[in-house]
Parts: structure tokens; C-alpha cells; sequence
């Protein structure tokens, strides 16, 4: 379960410059809960996004896997349990490595590494094709030694899930994976992605360019507008939603009035 | 005559251990470390001293090895702990460097007796050479296609990726540039004991040597794997030698010692054009 309490970021603080992106934003996901994030662009989507991964840090709130306080932790102690899957695939998966060797060292992510043990002994290559073949994706099996730079974004998005699962994350973070695809490849990335994510019960928090996809795939939708939470729906309510309400949902200022930013910690 | 051929053909194996040092950092860890130019001097003047003053060859050998190693060291903590641009960090260590490097440089004057430095043949040097070449480029192979040398090529790809994998960037930055300049001082002390000298700016251009190295290499071999990378260096550093070679044996006499600079580069021109407009030796790798 992981839980966001009172979440504030602000970019620049203290300058002309000054922007809050999150702007005092509340949600819980229980396990294997699958949640969408919606909104307009600049609704605070991707900063949340990137906050949840580690890219950057809160101003003010608190962020619980459980029962620990994560607030704190570096992107290197989250992605013990965390993995991400971006738009900008050079953030989730290594170019100028290979596909097997991106998933190889996956497999061996937190560890001491020997500086003698090959990083693909073996077995360790036909157990990592078995799994791409059991992923059955376009083939992508046949791609294992191409350099991942060589393989096309489709692919590359799949490899970034296929180390979410190798690495055993309990939390999968997606941001527009699918965004800049083609729509035949868009809806095959689609597919495999609520495939694995319901396989594998990852706890998954997802902004997806597709909102339709995003309906039926999840579990929970939060509608996201100026940094607030305007909409959360889970159970009954997520499943009863029209299309146009939702879109409506986005331009509505949210509820709650303009939450001043608390005193920030330290 | 013969000699000066073998020379040539130890000095292109001594530049290739530098190719490797270029190709780790510029390559894999992805940086601009200039470190190399003050840890070929360093291992260079520092067996060359060590070797004089008498001490065992191969004790002095890993004495300088580790000299480079340090080197290394140190342009990793200034950009580890002090948050400096690799560029810059490298020039710090080179200027500081600078100092041993000359204060190593003086004891050549006292070599008067015949040393090991002076007594070995060109052929046995070149044995030397080649041995050593073989092993450290076999161990440098497994690391690089260990665990580790997996994880140090992931964080050339930046600390996002690198941190979300588990990997801590500084300690890869570390032991990168530790093996990398290691390698450095190990040429250095390479081409001491081939050119039988050694001089405080013995390690001036050597990076520009090494990138060249990796280039020609890459130019001729496709890096697509660790293997085809490394036998690119060693490919790379014997072409650039032998055609620098070739032109101080034939062109001296014909045009003129000041004339070799642009008759190399006009030769280069020539090769890189032809090796880039004709099929790439792919089925090789």
C-alpha cells in the first residue's frame, strides 16, 4: 500500500519563477491496485509521476510504502521496490546495452556485483528469453542481443516493463509510455502492459495518453487539475462515469479552495 | 632498422592499452577525462626512476601501475565529492600531477650504468610488451563483461537509469577511472621500456593518441560488442603508429622533418575516407 499525504512541490521556490505543480494532493493505493492519473497537460500529472519515482524532491507532504515514511529516500533506495516506465526511455532502460544485458542486470539490481562472475552466466540467457517468449510481444525474443538504442520505442517501453518485473517491483510508476507511437503498436504496448500489470499484481500508478485505456485498465481514475485532486473514483463510481463527464472533470476548478502552501519542513 | 620496425610494432600495443583508458572513460562511463596525459607521464617517469635507482623491474612496474591508479582516484573524488565537471576535475589532477611528473623526470640524468631500462633487446621488449598487453586486455575484457563492468556500462547511460537500477554512480566513477588511468600508467611504463627515455612530457597528446585509437578502430570495426570495441583499440593504435612510422622512415629524407605533420593527416584523410566508403569488414566480429 503506498499513501501520499498533503503532497506540495514547488519548482523554484522562493524566486519570480516560483510554481507549485502539486498543490496539497491526497490518494492511497492498496496492493495490486491499479490507479490512472488524468488531466490536462500542466495539471501536475508528470511532476507527481516523477516525485513517486525520485526524479525530484517534495516540498511539503509525506509518502508511505506501508508502514515506512519514504518521503526521504533517494531515487537509488526507492528503486529497490519501485520501477518506472517514462516517456523518455533513456530514464528506465540503458541504450548501450543490449536487451538481455538490460534485463540481466536487472535481475541484479541492489546487489554487490562480483567484478570476476560473468554478468550472464549460464542459464541465465535462456531463462531471460524464456520469459520474453512467455511475454509473447512481437517477437521480441528474436531482438536479445540488439543494443536497446537499436530497438524501436515500442520495444524499448516493453523492455522498461520487463525490468519492472525482473526486478520484482512492488510499484510500477508509467508516464505517457505510449505516447509518440503509432496507434497499432500504441495498443499492442497497451495490452501487454494491463497483462503484466495484472499478472504480476504490481501496485501500478499510470498516466497514460489514452483515456479510454485508462478507464477500463484501472482500478481507481484521479483526475488531476492546477495541481489538485478535482475527481478520485474508485469501485462502483469508476465503473458507472461517462466519457464526457470525466472530460468535463478536467476544466472544473477542483473543490476544495486555493490550499496555501504549509510552512515547509526544514 | 629492424629494430625501430619492432619498435614500432611495441609502441602500437603500449598506445592501444591507452585506446582502452580512452574507450572506458569517453565510451562506457561516458565522461571527458584527460587524466590520461598525466598518468601515461606519471607511470612512465616512475618506472623509469624506480628501474635506474635499481629497484626490480616488475616491482616498479606495479609501483607505477598503482601511481596511475591513484590519479585516477583523485579526478574521481574531486568530481565525486566536490561536484566538479570530469573535464575539469581531470585538469586539476593533470596540473597537480605535473609536479611528481618533473621531479621524476630529473632522475633520468643519474642513469649512468646499464639498467634494465637500456639492456633488454627490442625483441624482448616487444615479448614484454606483448604480454602484458594480452593479459591486462584479457582481464579488462572480463571486467567489463563481469557484474560490474555491466553496472559501470549502465551508468554511462546517466544517473537516472543508473540510480534506478541500484547502481552507486560514484563508486562506478571510481573504479572506472582507477582501471582506466591504471591502464595509462601501465603504457607509460611500456613505452619507457621500449623507448629506453623517459621525460616529463612524455605523456603530452597521449589522450589525443588514444581517442584516435579508438576512433580508427571504430572506423574499421563496428563496436557492437565489448570484443569488437577492444580489437577496434588495438587495430586503431597499429594503424595511427605504423602510418606515423612510416612516414619519419620514408618521408625524412624526401621532404623534411617539419613536413610529417600534415603528410600524417593527409595519409589519415585518405585511409578514413576509403575504410568508410567501402563495405565494413562486418562478418570479422
Amino acid at each position: 500500500m503506498i499513501r501520499l499525504e498533503d503532497l506540495f512541490v514547488v519548482f523554484n521556490p522562493g524566486t519570480l519563477l516560483e510554481r507549485v505543480a502539486v498543490r496539497g494532493v491526497n490518494f492511497t493505493a492498496q496492493d495490486g491496485e491499479v490507479i490512472s492519473i488524468l488531466g490536462n497537460n500542466g495539471s501536475g500529472r508528470s511532476t507527481l509521476l516523477r516525485f513517486l519515482a525520485g526524479h525530484i524532491k517534495s516540498s511539503f507532504g509525506k509518502l508511505w510504502l506501508d508502514k515506512t515514511d519514504i518521503t526521504s529516500q533517494t531515487l537509488a533506495e526507492r528503486s529497490a521496490f519501485f520501477s518506472g516506465v517514462f516517456y523518455d526511455h533513456d530514464l528506465t532502460t540503458a541504450g548501450n546495452l543490449t536487451v538481455l544485458e538490460n534485463l540481466a542486470i536487472a535481475s541484479i539490481h541492489h546487489q554487490e556485483r562480483s567484478l570476476i562472475e560473468p554478468a550472464i552466466p549460464d542459464g541465465l540467457r535462456e531463462a531471460l528469453i524464456k520469459q520474453l517468449r512467455d511475454l509473447n510481444f512481437m517477437e521480441m525474443e528474436d531482438l536479445v542481443d540488439e543494443k536497446a538504442v537499436n530497438i524501436s520505442k515500442t520495444y524499448r517501453q516493453v523492455l522498461g516493463l520487463m525490468i519492472a518485473v525482473i526486478k520484482g517491483a512492488q510499484v510500477l510508476l508509467i508516464d505517457e509510455h505510449s505516447t509518440g507511437l503509432d496507434k497499432e503498436s500504441s495498443r499492442a504496448l497497451l495490452a501487454t502492459t494491463e497483462k503484466i500489470i495484472r499478472s504480476k499484481k504490481i501496485t501500478t500508478i499510470m498516466v497514460v495518453s489514452d483515456p479510454k485505456f485508462a478507464i477500463e485498465a484501472s482500478d481507481r481514475i484521479i483526475v488531476l487539475n492546477g495541481g489538485q485532486v478535482a475527481l478520485n473514483l474508485g469501485g462502483e463510481e469508476k465503473k458507472n462515469i461517462k466519457l464526457e463527464d470525466l472530460f468535463a472533470s478536467f476544466n472544473i476548478p477542483p473543490q476544495v479552495k486555493d490550499i496555501k502552501l504549509p510552512v515547509p519542513q526544514n | 632498422m629492424i629494430d625501430s620496425i619492432i619498435n614500432v610494432f611495441s609502441m602500437s600495443l603500449a598506445f592501444a592499452l591507452i585506446g582502452l583508458n580512452v574507450y572506458l572513460s569517453t565510451k562506457v562511463l561516458n565522461i571527458t577525462d584527460i587524466t590520461c596525459d598525466a598518468s601515461v607521464a606519471l607511470g612512465g617517469c616512475s618506472y623509469g626512476a624506480l628501474v635506474v635507482s635499481g629497484i626490480n623491474p616488475l616491482v616498479s612496474f606495479l609501483i607505477a601501475v598503482s601511481f596511475g591508479v591513484f590519479a585516477g582516484f583523485m579526478t574521481a573524488s574531486i568530481v565525486s565529492h566536490i561536484k566538479v565537471d570530469p573535464a575539469l576535475a581531470s585538469i586539476i589532477t593533470l596540473v597537480a600531477m605535473q609536479t611528481f611528473i618533473t621531479k621524476l623526470a630529473l632522475i633520468e640524468e643519474l642513469q649512468t650504468s646499464k639498467t634494465f631500462l637500456t639492456s633488454v633487446s627490442a625483441a624482448g621488449t616487444f615479448l614484454l610488451t606483448l604480454v602484458v598487453a594480452l593479459a591486462v586486455t584479457f582481464l579488462f575484457f572480463r571486467m567489463l563483461n563481469s557484474e560490474y563492468g555491466l553496472a559501470m556500462r549502465v551508468n554511462g547511460g546517466g544517473q537516472i537509469i543508473s540510480e534506478s537500477l541500484g547502481i552507486d554512480s560514484a563508486n562506478m566513477l571510481w573504479i572506472g577511472l582507477g582501471v582506466a588511468n591504471g591502464l595509462s600508467a601501465l603504457a607509460g611504463a611500456l613505452i619507457t621500456q621500449i623507448s629506453h627515455s623517459f621525460s616529463s612530457i612524455m605523456g603530452d597528446g597521449a589522450l589525443v593518441f588514444g581517442l584516435a585509437a579508438v576512433i580508427i578502430g571504430e572506423t574499421i570495426i563496428p563496436p557492437k560488442t565489448v570484443r569488437a570495441a577492444i580489437t577496434g583499440c588495438f587495430a586503431g593504435a597499429f594503424i595511427y603508429k605504423t602510418l606515423i612510422g612510416a612516414v619519419m622512415f620514408s618521408g625524412a629524407e624526401i621532404i623534411g622533418a617539419e613536413y610529417h605533420g600534415i603528410i600524417i593527416s593527409v595519409a589519415l584523410i585518405f585511409l578514413m575516407a576509403s575504410l568508410n566508403d567501402r563495405k565494413r569488414l562486418r562478418g570479422l566480429l
